[in-house]
């Protein structure tokens, strides 16, 4: 808990250990400039000279690594590094430092890259006076889910590809538009030229042909991509059957088996009596099968293991609950393997037809490739061009026409392709969305006060239709931030980066932590409870909670702190109060300040 | 995953049939022979409707091997269903143990054939001792190293579990669903001994196409 009054640097001190951590916010993560910031963030909060010899060093665990990251404040980059077991010493040459850090971060954290766990601390694990939001951007809640889930997903390629969309799209129009203008051009030039007559008929070269064809080319493009996203689709709908009906098969295999299992024991058992053999002649005769002589006890034994159906020699408790009767498990099987077979059968065959249309697609890619490839680079802007003539602006419009009917086939297989990515991630990741959304309808009813849950819903983008999970209480959806008090966002972003968190601690195997500015600015007095209880449940998983507070009458700092042991207390507060430069308003209050210190460190 | 008290009873149901049905031939079975016997009946249970054991078959050193058989024909064998028929020492120095079932085991085996399933497990039994027969029963361990499932496996090391009743992969079930295809549909003379004569003579001409076993492999 950092505590303290207006200006005594409770935010430069947040800031700091989130610089320390990951020396800032750079374009990578965050796409809003006026939200980025580095090393320049500490320039007005110190001297020139300051400024040069100043240090921020920052330790912390990542899983079973402890890491130790020293940065300056003259440019944002690690200035040295150590870990536990990793780089035990201090590696003090910059870039060493850094390729150190991003080794660790990938070997004990799984982060591809620096960026990576700069995006998570930022978009996650940190909630700043800014009040960033998580809770409604879809872009964001995309790449924390694909980076919590790596094992799944491939977040980078994903994100580069959707970067690659939106490229496409971008040129699209601005092909689109430069069509309308050529249109235009050519009806004026119709206008001036109203003796159509008199053009003579280009003579076509291979190399027009070849362009003419390429229309009919990019259809068939467009239905070859079609044909194999469908087959994919539907190889992946049966792939799913035969999992269940394979479960089924095991299910019913299994009852069979043991059904077998006690028919085969109980023949046996008839022929042992029947033959006299030597199990019989113990349980009969007390003669021991091994020895061949009396032996009462082991008779005894025996025949108590019998009662209570255990084998009669090491008195093992294997048998099964009682099965159905054999044929009717016989008969289910055999209608659940001939349904299994079918669809194995299906899926080979949608598996050919996919390989035959995505074969067909590349080789009609490769003959849309030649053409377009063999067509000049350089297109000179409509400002540049000389007096245009009728036949140079019909080709004109001929190659935009041509060039806007390949983007759109292209950005039509891409979106296809992107959805369908993500939506198999979404399949994929479906039990951990379960246990999110349990956490998370705990933490935002702990604080609401009322049930709480978190609900997918398809967000309205206009390139990719990705899935948005947000809040729904009181029997409506708040597909908006606008959709809810000015408390209810920031604290249902806190529920909602808690559940993450969760969700990250369970798959990792270790706690994590969430660092939040000065959390009850936007909170009424009636709701600082119900924030009590949420942070507490929290905690109460071993996470840590790092936390800003102003010192206020009925303030949440002391009623959070109530969790906290008196003995432990002042460990756990950073009082500014005592180390922070108080102003002359301040001053004149410091026993009234020092009052409500107390009633926080106890 | 089923108890090991009903995977070795499955087993000894298996053991039972497998020794029951090469007796005809005046054959017994090593314990390597019975696992590869076993492992042919396990892949061509499909055509009969029936499915191997849920616990059966993993890649080992000598093909595939379920611990489970060797627990059943011990346990046969000392309750007194089994005997060891002859002890045969091998070029190695090791020794073998053949295995034939004992007149209570014939009564045993007997006494299976009256329940329906168990039946039909028998014929699958028949049909590959007849088929072995057929092809040479020193032909036993190159059909086993040609069945398609094993034969993808393999490279992968040991320990691999085997499924040849999966026919979304290259295994038996997939080639006796070739086979099946092929074969004029509605003939009456298109019956189960006919796929199961042209599975092996098709696992026989692949075993013929790869490179001969080691000495090893043949052990």
């Amino acid at each position: 808990m950092v505590l303290g009054g207006n200006g005594l640097g409770k935010t430069t001190l947040m800031q700091a250990l989130v610089y320390g951590l990951t020396g800032g916010v750079s374009e990578e993560i965050e796409e809003d400039k006026r939200l980025r910031w580095g090393h320049a963030y500490f320039r007005s909060r110190l001297a020139p000279k300051q400024l040069r010899t100043a240090r921020i060093t920052v330790s912390y665990n990542l899983g079973k690594e402890r890491l130790t990251v020293r940065r300056g404040l003259l440019g944002s980059h690690v200035e040295a590094f150590r870990s536990s077991s990793a780089f035990p010493s201090w590696i003090e040459n910059k870039e060493a430092a850094e390729r150190a850090l991003g080794t660790v971060l990938r070997d004990f954290g799984g982060y591809a890259n620096m960026d990576d766990f700069a995006f998570v601390v930022h978009r996650l694990m940190y909630l700043p006076e800014s009040r960033r939001l998580l809770a409604w951007d879809t872009n964001a809640q995309t790449r924390i889910l694909m980076l919590l889930n790596r094992d799944l997903a491939e977040e980078q390629e994903f994100r580069s590809r959707r970067d690659r969309l939106k490229r496409l799209d971008s040129r699209k129009r601005h092909v689109h538009v430069q069509l309308g203008h050529a249109e235009q051009a050519l009806i004026n030039i119709l206008d001036e030229d109203e003796s159509e007559d008199d053009v003579p008929d280009p003579i076509e070269s291979p190399e027009q042909a070849a362009i003419d064809e390429l229309p009919n080319l990019l259809k068939e493009l467009g239905g070859a991509s079609k044909e194999r996203v469908e087959a994919g689709e539907q190889m992946r709908s049966v792939a799913r059957s035969i999992t269940v009906l394979a479960n089924e098969v095991d299910d019913l295999q299994r009852s069979a088996d043991n059904a077998e299992a006690e028919l085969v024991s109980s023949l046996l058992e008839g022929e042992e009596r029947e033959s006299n053999l030597a199990i019989y002649k113990l349980l009969e005769n007390a003669i021991c099968p091994c020895c061949g002589t009396k032996q009462k006890v082991m008779q005894a034994t025996a025949r108590q293991f019998q009662r209570e159906q255990k084998c009669v020699l090491c008195g093992s408790d294997a048998n099964e609950p009682e099965s159905p009767e054999l044929s009717s498990i016989r008969s289910q099987l055999a209608e659940k393997t001939n349904a299994l077979q079918a669809n194995e059968e299906a899926h080979r065959l949608l598996q050919q037809k996919f390989l035959a249309a995505r074969d067909h697609e590349d080789a009609v890619q490769a003959q849309v490739n030649t053409i377009r490839f063999s067509q000049p680079i350089l297109m000179i802007p409509d400002s540049s061009l000389a007096k245009t003539t009728r036949e140079d602006m019909l080709r004109r419009r001929e190659s935009l026409e041509r060039e806007e009917a390949d983007l759109a086939i292209q950005l039509a297989t891409l979106q296809a392709e992107l959805e369908n990515e993500y939506n198999t991630f979404l399949r994929s990741v479906s039990d951990r969305m379960i246990t999110l959304k349990q956490a998370y309808e705990r933490y935002a009813s702990e604080f609401l006060g009322i049930p709480c849950q978190l609900v997918p819903e398809q967000d309205a983008d206009r390139l990719l239709d990705l899935t948005a999970f947000i809040p729904e209480f009181n029997g409506a959806l708040r597909p908006t931030p606008d959709s809810c008090s000015e408390a209810q966002r920031f604290f249902l972003d806190i529920a909602f980066r808690m559940a993450l968190l969760d969700l990250a601690s369970e798959m990792g195997g270790s706690p994590t932590s969430f660092i939040c500015e000065t959390p009850e600015n936007a909170l009424d007095l009636s709701y600082l409870d119900n924030v009590v209880k949420m942070f507490h449940a929290f905690v109460e998983k071993k996470h840590s909670v790092i936390l800003s507070a102003n010192l206020q009458e009925a303030g949440l700092a002391s009623r959070i702190m109530s969790g906290v042991s008196q003995s432990e207390r002042r460990g756990r507060v950073v009082n500014l109060l005592e180390i922070g430069q108080l102003t002359a308003v301040q001053q004149g209050s410091l026993s009234r300040l020092r009052h409500l210190a107390r009633k926080v460190t106890g | 995953m089923n108890s090991d008290k009903t995977s070795v009873l499955i087993r000894m149901r298996d053991v039972g049939l497998a020794l029951r049905a090469v007796a005809p031939y005046e054959r017994a079975l090593s314990r390597i022979q019975l696992q590869k016997f076993l492992y042919l009946m396990d892949s061509l249970a499909g055509l009969y409707e029936l499915l191997p054991p849920l616990e059966a078959h993993y890649t080992f050193r000598h093909g595939p091997y379920d611990p489970f058989i060797q627990s059943a024909v011990d346990s046969l064998s000392f309750r007194g269903f089994a005997r060891i028929r002859s002890l045969v020492r091998r070029s190695n120095g090791n020794i073998a143990s053949e295995y034939s079932l004992t007149i209570a085991g014939v009564r045993w085996s007997d006494g299976m054939l009256a329940h329906h399933a168990l039946a039909e497990r028998n014929e699958v039994a028949e049909v590959v001792a007849k088929q072995v027969n057929r092809i040479g029963w020193n032909r036993l361990i190159p059909l086993v190293y040609a069945e398609p499932t094993f034969f993808n496996s393999r490279p992968e090391g040991y320990g691999k579990k085997l499924k040849p009743q999966r026919s979304s992969t290259n295994s038996s079930a997939y080639v006796l669903q070739l086979i099946r295809h092929a074969l004029p549909k509605q003939s009456s003379l298109v019956t189960r001994d006919i796929i199961a004569e042209y599975y092996f003579d098709y696992l026989e001409a692949y075993a013929n196409a790869q490179r001969p076993l080691s000495a090893e492999d043949l052990a």
